[in-house]
């Protein structure tokens, strides 16, 4: 059991370094210069936010964008645009999705102009600090039946918390996640056992699940990733006829028989939800964009 | 074994409750499909209240969240309902920040 503890340690330390090379270059359409500005290239960290870790390439390209745009910058792969308030890594397995390897780096565009504000939510900066604060609030509502191990971070706190997102800091994340851990861990009782694991299923950039997913079965095995995805997509899982989908989590494809909640300890995310993509199309048939 | 899936045809019954100075209802139960977003459900909320587009309104659930509004009506009502009904809590500005 001891060594499975230290190995989920290690597994959240290694998910906290991973990253991301993208290059960002300025939509064409909003150069206002006679030269384009060159490109900018930054290393995105899979556990963070687009508004956390964007502000450098937003005073890169600001100077070359129409002066009088001034809307809220905005970020497109391949024509979609990027749906902010879904952790980094997560995004990018979504829309580079299994060619992931070929599509470095990520090329994203970045506008300044034209805010899809039907697909997008606004991205000032308090918006999403306090989204991560919010998604927190939830997970620790299924971990343990209240909002309160999240809802009790003092101010300095959940300061700390943005900080370490937007520095990409694991061991001052580990400090605020300690102090809700400790809470959570007072009303859970003697056997800590969550009462759900918090889990949200992506099939596409744009659809997701969820459902409470108990940490044991009522057998009393422990919960597989698969036991949770047969029940959410069971038309993926059971039928034999469609080829086998791909799952992912954290960029790297998970063995179903994996416990649920080793793998929420390792693999979740700041906001406390484990984010898993279940890609249903091969490589060869996934949709083009022209 | 599994908790049960809400299917998408299946109807989930939402109360919605008014917290601080917003306008009260006079109905506050309704039926959704378990597909619905729940951007959808706070814009007929808002219609219900006759609010306009540019005065915020909040929606919040077990008095601590407000869920993600393109989450899917059914699975957070999986995640949070008391006897088979989803509360949520409106309001015009943050109440639980």
């Amino acid at each position: 059991m001891e060594g499975e503890e230290a190995l989920m340690r290690a597994a959240a330390a290694d998910a906290w370094a991973g990253e991301i090379p993208a290059v960002f270059v300025l939509a064409t359409n909003e150069v206002t210069t006679l030269e384009p500005p060159v490109p900018f290239h930054l290393c995105l960290a899979r556990q963070s936010y687009l508004p956390f870790t964007t502000a450098e390439v937003v005073d890169h390209f600001k100077p070359f964008a129409p002066p009088m745009g001034g809307g809220e910058p905005w970020y497109e792969h391949d024509g979609q645009p990027l749906r902010w308030h879904v952790p980094l890594g997560v995004l990018f397995d979504l829309h580079a999705g299994l060619e992931a390897e070929a599509e470095l780096p990520w090329r994203l565009t970045v506008h300044f102009q034209g805010f899809p504000a039907t697909t997008l939510l606004s991205t000032a900066n308090a918006a999403a600090e306090g989204w991560v604060l919010n998604a927190l609030k939830e997970s620790c509502f299924l971990r343990c039946g209240s909002a309160l191990p999240a809802m009790s971070l003092s101010i300095a706190e959940q300061k700390k918390l943005t900080h370490a997102l937007t520095t990409n800091d694991f061991r001052e994340y580990c400090a605020v996640a300690e102090r809700i851990s400790a809470a959570m861990a007072k009303s859970l009782g003697a056997s800590g056992l969550p009462h759900s694991v918090p889990v949200r299923v992506f099939t596409s950039p744009v659809e997701w699940r969820q459902q409470p997913a108990a940490p044991r079965l009522p057998s009393g095995g422990s919960t597989r990733l698969y036991d949770v995805l047969v029940s959410l997509l069971p038309s993926v899982f059971e039928s034999s006829s469609s080829a086998a989908p791909r799952v992912i989590v954290q960029g790297v494809s998970v063995p179903l028989e994996t416990p649920l909640l080793w793998l929420h300890g390792a693999c979740s995310h700041p906001d406390g939800f484990l984010y898993v993509y279940v890609s249903c199309s091969p490589p060869s048939t996934a949709p083009q964009i022209a | 074994m599994a908790p049960p899936v809400i299917r998408d045809d299946d109807k989930v019954v939402v109360q919605f409750n008014h917290t601080g100075s917003a306008p009260i209802l006079k109905q506050n139960k309704y039926k959704f499909p378990a597909s619905t977003r729940f951007l959808t459900i706070a814009s007929q909320l808002r219609a219900q209240l006759g609010l306009p587009q540019e005065e915020a309104l909040f929606l919040y659930c077990k008095q601590s969240f407000a869920p993600p509004l393109d989450a899917r009506l059914g699975d957070i009502a999986l995640c949070f309902h008391v006897d088979g009904v989803l509360i949520l809590n409106y309001c015009q500005t943050p109440a639980w920040g």
